[in-house]
């Protein structure tokens, strides 16, 4: 049977990049256990790696991405859930309820069980208890709630943070100066996309008079990471433009190909993608400085079929 | 913009003698924050530097450091710095989601740049450098 051209189009940007999403998925698998949550506390050293995986997986899951990635996507949810659901049983939940009261950000890494719940589409032994803790955020002012606490609470059902992140976004398009002068601050601009799409799961709704700034804003976000080697920060922006943007314009999709390529070529010589931006210091290969870099990487080149599709189907 | 995380960084002047000291720090490839400090008595401890940074999930930065110290007196009067300059710091030392609105105290010898950290001591060696280089 013949495919529609949607799938056509999934397929050949799968294709283009296949070799390097391979890779990528390789060099997750061999390291998986650096992924593992473990010890007794919250915020364990593998905890945030963990947390950040089943975000990125997320993400895949909405790509059009082919069988064999969804089936490595199963593979990876498999493996973890067993040691989270251990790492659960030793947290000490009392205090954890008082940690949420205080807004501490270490509450942020129970996101873990509903992502994975929703990954592995199974209930965790501690399904309630994290929403419960979640439930004890005091709510003083709902701008000064940071992205991680946010989207536990949406991802939870226990407050929608969709409007948060419309308002998130139109204060820093509103203010591309000061993205420019402190490029890190992008990250808020794409985990605003990240929060009101739940990572892709649904549609932006990006109101009609803020795409051509929004638009703007992120090809000169790409262009500038792109200039610095900036591959973590580029991907993202990346991914943003392709789950907010319906028709990006011809420099932002340069721009999201120029990242494409470079991640790409980046990953064929190392087999991940070691932080280039900074002055490597030792080994650029250590876990801590290829990890992030490698899933966002990932997750930029499968949506490569997204902004294919999306695009096509728009004209 | 602001940063979701900061930290008061103090200096303690190990040189062995007066010296004005200077202390640079840039989170990712944003603009750095810098203080200087003159006539630092031996052993005497300045500051803060309040510095900015970001934790949190699918974001990553690091934090980059630099330290210059002309010793004015004392028996290894000279100028001394660590790797990099005060523009373009050279040591890398994250700061964790620990840090968030602590003090931390760092320490600066001729010979040694110690950084403090909530997760353990980074150190990175001073070499002995112009004057020029001393306070950029």
């Amino acid at each position: 049977m013949q495919g529609s051209p949607t799938d056509v189009a999934a397929g050949a940007s799968e294709s283009r990049y296949s070799t390097s999403l391979e890779s990528l998925r390789a060099w997750l698998d061999r390291h998986l256990g650096q992924f593992m949550p473990a010890g007794t506390t919250l915020d364990g050293p593998t905890v945030k790696p963990a947390v950040e995986m089943l975000f990125v997986l997320r993400g895949l899951r909405r790509a059009k991405v082919n069988p064999a990635s969804h089936k490595w996507i199963d593979s990876v949810v498999d493996r973890l859930w067993d040691p989270a659901e251990a790492w659960l049983r030793r947290l000490r939940w009392s205090g954890l309820v008082n940690l949420a009261r205080t807004r501490s950000p270490s509450t942020a890494n129970l996101l873990l069980i509903p992502l994975l719940e929703d990954l592995a589409g199974r209930r965790s032994i501690a399904h309630e208890r994290v929403r419960l803790v979640f439930a004890e955020i005091p709510w003083r002012d709902c701008d000064d709630l940071g992205f991680d606490l946010a989207f536990a609470c949406d991802l939870t059902d226990v407050r929608p943070s969709q409007r948060l992140a419309r308002r998130q976004l139109r204060r820093l398009v509103a203010d591309q100066a000061s993205l420019h002068a402190q490029p890190s601050a992008y990250y808020d601009l794409t985990h605003a996309i990240f929060l009101e799409t739940s990572m892709g799961q649904r549609r932006a709704r990006c109101p009609g008079d803020l795409r051509p700034e929004l638009d703007h804003c992120l090809a000169r976000g790409l262009a500038s990471r792109l200039r610095t080697a900036d591959l973590d920060l580029s991907c993202e922006l990346a991914v943003a433009a392709t789950w907010s943007l319906p028709d990006p314009s011809a420099p932002l999709r340069a721009g999201i190909h120029a990242t494409l390529c470079t991640v790409a070529q980046t990953t064929d010589a190392h087999g991940c993608v070691p932080c280039l931006h900074e002055r490597a210091v030792g080994s650029p290969f250590t876990f801590a400085g290829c990890y992030h870099q490698t899933l966002v990487a990932l997750l930029a080149l499968a949506c490569a079929a997204d902004l294919t599709e999306t695009v096509s189907a728009d004209r | 913009m602001s940063y979701n995380s900061s930290a008061n960084i103090m200096l303690t002047n190990n040189t062995g003698g007066n010296a004005n000291l200077h202390l640079s720090h840039r989170y990712s490839t944003d603009s750095t924050q810098q203080q200087t400090w003159n006539n630092v008595a031996p052993g005497d401890t300045v500051g803060p530097l309040v510095v900015g940074y970001n934790t949190g999930f699918i974001r990553f930065g690091m934090d980059w450091w630099w330290c210059g110290a002309e010793v004015l007196d004392g028996s290894e009067a000279g100028n001394y710095a660590s790797e990099g300059d005060a523009d373009n710091p050279g040591k890398e030392c994250f700061l964790q989601s620990a840090a968030d609105g602590k003090t931390l105290t760092y320490a600066v010898s001729t010979s040694v740049f110690m950084l403090s950290e909530m997760s353990g001591p980074c150190t990175k060696p001073m070499t002995t450098v112009t004057a020029e280089q001393a306070k950029q």
